[in-house]
């Protein structure tokens, strides 16, 4: 223990000396700071560009609560690519062991069009209408009890903006056919950022023109106790549908986003440039920095400066330039992703899991600068300072 | 005097171990030393057998033309360069035979350092630079702090404590890293050429400070020059040639360079 105190006491003023060195150099380290900065405001603005876009892929899956199972037809690739059911297929999962209940639910498009003329496609979600489950969890306006209205439909928020600024009360007409807005609901924003109608089924098939079968799923619980992969297996296993849970659902329409649409390449491909040009200005940076202060450290070694003390030095000096590049970075993201809002026009969308991997990536770059310009500190000979 | 070991006591005490009394002794005994660069036909011996007791109390200047092996002996002395063959005792321990991290403890805790260029760290202020070889010892910042001033206000700089190196003059950088030379009590000075990059007057201030500051009672320094003007500061003098010790001399003595008998 008594060692303890000295030690700490050296290896605090080393990192001390350390952190005075690079932050007085000081057009080097706002380039230091600027690259790492700008690698990892790429990685995760874009990296949140791309979850959120996947996010709103699958978002009425999201959307839809309380929910253990989604029924649909096998050959349906994504949550946007709904096929009819026939209504006797909501009574055979009614039918199988393990299913509380099963609902209807439908999700068609159709034209929005206001008194003033300005039109706009939007998506109708037609709920159970005795239950109502599928219907908003979260309300900004009204609440889910005014669908009970003839003619009564929900809109989102985002959507509202985007038809034009519509409000609770107002009459408007799905393909001609007369609508009113009964309240604005907090639903997360679509792949299509189309606005989200969400209205009773009965009324649903009534604005938007269908095929001679019109349940687009069946939303299904779980029985309390029930094995919900065993429930959905026999699901299948009677109807020859597909049954999955919202999770596996969502995941199956984001394979299909990420396999047709090339976003993930596209994004990919920004992440990985930011992220190499941060890397060669930061890299290059900071291994000049070290190699302009050879002398020193050559200085330093001569005074008698360890080896370890050396690379705690360079180590605290690549982690200060991290930490400051990650902050900022991370800052700038979260500013733009706070700009556009949780229902705005950027489908941003900042997940933990990507900041964790921001901040792998940055400080390996930082770490990995930090040790080729440790190397060259290291074959540095401290007999170098009489040269 | 001639090439070859150096006995214990080969000269009279020099200036300071006069003036207070004390006897100068040997601190550092180098022996047969021999630095090899290069191998093959490309080899180059730096050093070829050199052999040089260092005496406390007092100034040992290394002289010689450029390339005759001045920078290798302080080097090897300094326990910053391994030596090919020889032995070195140092404050009565063996520092060839020590490892890489037995030297490092060496030199932090025994030797200080002039260099020519300074070698000032440019982001630190001036008692910020002075304090590292304290830091580096495990002094607390306040202790490391307290010292660097006194040490800075001895050489003359006590107005310049928060001053970085670039709004220096040359002298008062050297004068800095004496002072940072210094401050933890070495009990070796080596001083590579000091005034080199100094005009006359800088450099003459440069060395009256290492007589004035560094010289006293258990410490040795040794400098290395080129600068005949500077000779005069010498206790003793060890004149190299082709990586050998052409000449030992006393200040003043025969055969000592700036007398009308020297051959340097």
């Amino acid at each position: 223990m008594e060692l303890e105190e000295p030690r700490r006491t050296l290896a605090s003023s080393v990192l001390v000396v350390a952190l005075k060195m690079l932050v007085r150099d000081r057009a080097k380290f706002l380039s230091i700071v600027m690259g790492v900065t700008f690698a990892v405001f790429l990685i995760v603005e874009q990296g949140a560009v791309f979850t959120g876009l996947m996010r709103r892929s699958g978002a009425i899956i999201l959307d839809t609560k309380g929910v253990d199972l989604w029924v649909f037809d096998s050959r349906v690739k994504t949550v946007d690519d709904l096929r009819a059911l026939k209504d006797s297929d909501l009574w055979r999962v009614r039918e199988v062991e393990g299913v509380a209940w099963a609902t209807r639910w439908f999700k068609g498009a159709a034209r929005a069009k206001r008194l003033d003329g300005r039109y706009e496609n939007v998506l109708v979600i037609g709920v159970d209408d005795a239950t109502m489950i599928g219907a908003p969890s979260s309300m900004a306006q009204g609440s889910v009890g005014d669908l009970v209205r003839r003619d009564a439909g929900i809109i989102d928020v985002a959507g509202a903006m985007k038809i034009g600024g519509a409000e609770v009360g107002e009459e408007l007409t799905f393909n001609d056919k007369r609508a009113i807005i009964v309240g604005k609901s907090h639903a997360t924003r679509n792949f299509q950022s189309l606005p989200v109608i969400h209205t009773r089924y009965s009324q649903a098939i009534q604005w938007v023109p269908s095929e001679r079968s019109t349940m687009s799923a069946v939303l299904v619980k779980v029985a309390e106790g029930a094995d919900h992969n065993e429930v959905a297996a026999r699901i299948r296993a009677a109807t020859g549908l597909a049954a999955e849970s919202p999770e596996d659902f969502r995941w199956r329409t984001i394979r299909y986003v990420l396999k047709y649409t090339g976003i993930a390449i596209n994004i990919g491909t920004t992440i990985a440039l930011g992220f190499i040009v941060g890397a060669a200005i930061a890299g290059q940076t900071f291994y000049s920095f070290a190699v302009d202060n050879l002398k020193q450290f050559a200085a330093l070694k001569a005074m008698g400066a360890s080896e370890r003390m050396l690379a705690a030095m360079i180590i605290a000096q690549a982690c200060t330039v991290a930490g400051l590049g990650y902050g900022i970075g991370v800052g700038m993201a979260s500013l733009v992703a706070r700009s556009a809002g949780p229902n705005g026009q950027l489908p941003t969308y900042l997940t933990s899991e990507l900041l964790v991997i921001a901040a792998g990536a940055v400080f390996s770059l930082c770490m990995g600068a930090g040790l080729v310009a440790l190397r060259k500190v290291s074959k540095t000979e401290p007999a170098m300072v009489f040269k | 005097m001639s090439q070859g070991p150096a006995t214990s006591d080969p000269f009279a005490k020099p200036d300071a171990a006069r003036a207070t009394g004390t006897v100068a002794y040997p601190v550092v005994n180098a022996r047969g030393l021999v630095k090899v660069y290069g191998s093959g036909d490309q080899a180059v011996r730096a050093l070829d057998g050199v052999s040089l007791d260092i005496l406390s109390g007092g100034i040992t200047m290394v002289v010689g033309p450029s390339g005759c092996g001045k920078t290798t002996l302080i080097s090897v002395l300094a326990a910053t360069l391994d030596i090919d063959e020889g032995t070195i005792e140092a404050f009565g321990q063996r520092i060839d035979t020590m490892d890489a991290e037995g030297k490092t403890a060496f030199r932090r805790s025994n030797i200080g350092f002039v260099f020519q260029q300074y070698n000032l760290l440019p982001g630190l202020t001036s008692e910020e630079n002075v304090e590292i070889p304290l830091l580096l010892s495990g002094s607390t910042r306040r202790i490391a702090r307290a010292r660097a001033r006194d040490m800075l206000v001895r050489v003359g700089l006590g107005d310049k404590l928060r001053v970085r190196p670039a709004a220096l003059s040359g002298g008062q950088q050297q004068r800095v890293a004496i002072a940072r030379a210094l401050v933890h009590h070495p009990r070796l000075l080596v001083c590579d050429e000091p005034t080199a990059a100094l005009d006359g007057d800088s450099g003459r201030m440069i060395m009256n400070l290492i007589r004035d500051v560094a010289v006293e009672p258990g410490r040795a320094v040794v400098v290395v020059t080129h600068d005949i003007r500077l000779y005069g500061y010498a206790d003793v003098f060890a004149v190299m040639s082709d990586g050998r010790i052409a000449r030992l001399a006393r200040r003043g003595e025969p055969g000592a360079p700036g007398t009308s008998e020297s051959h340097s």
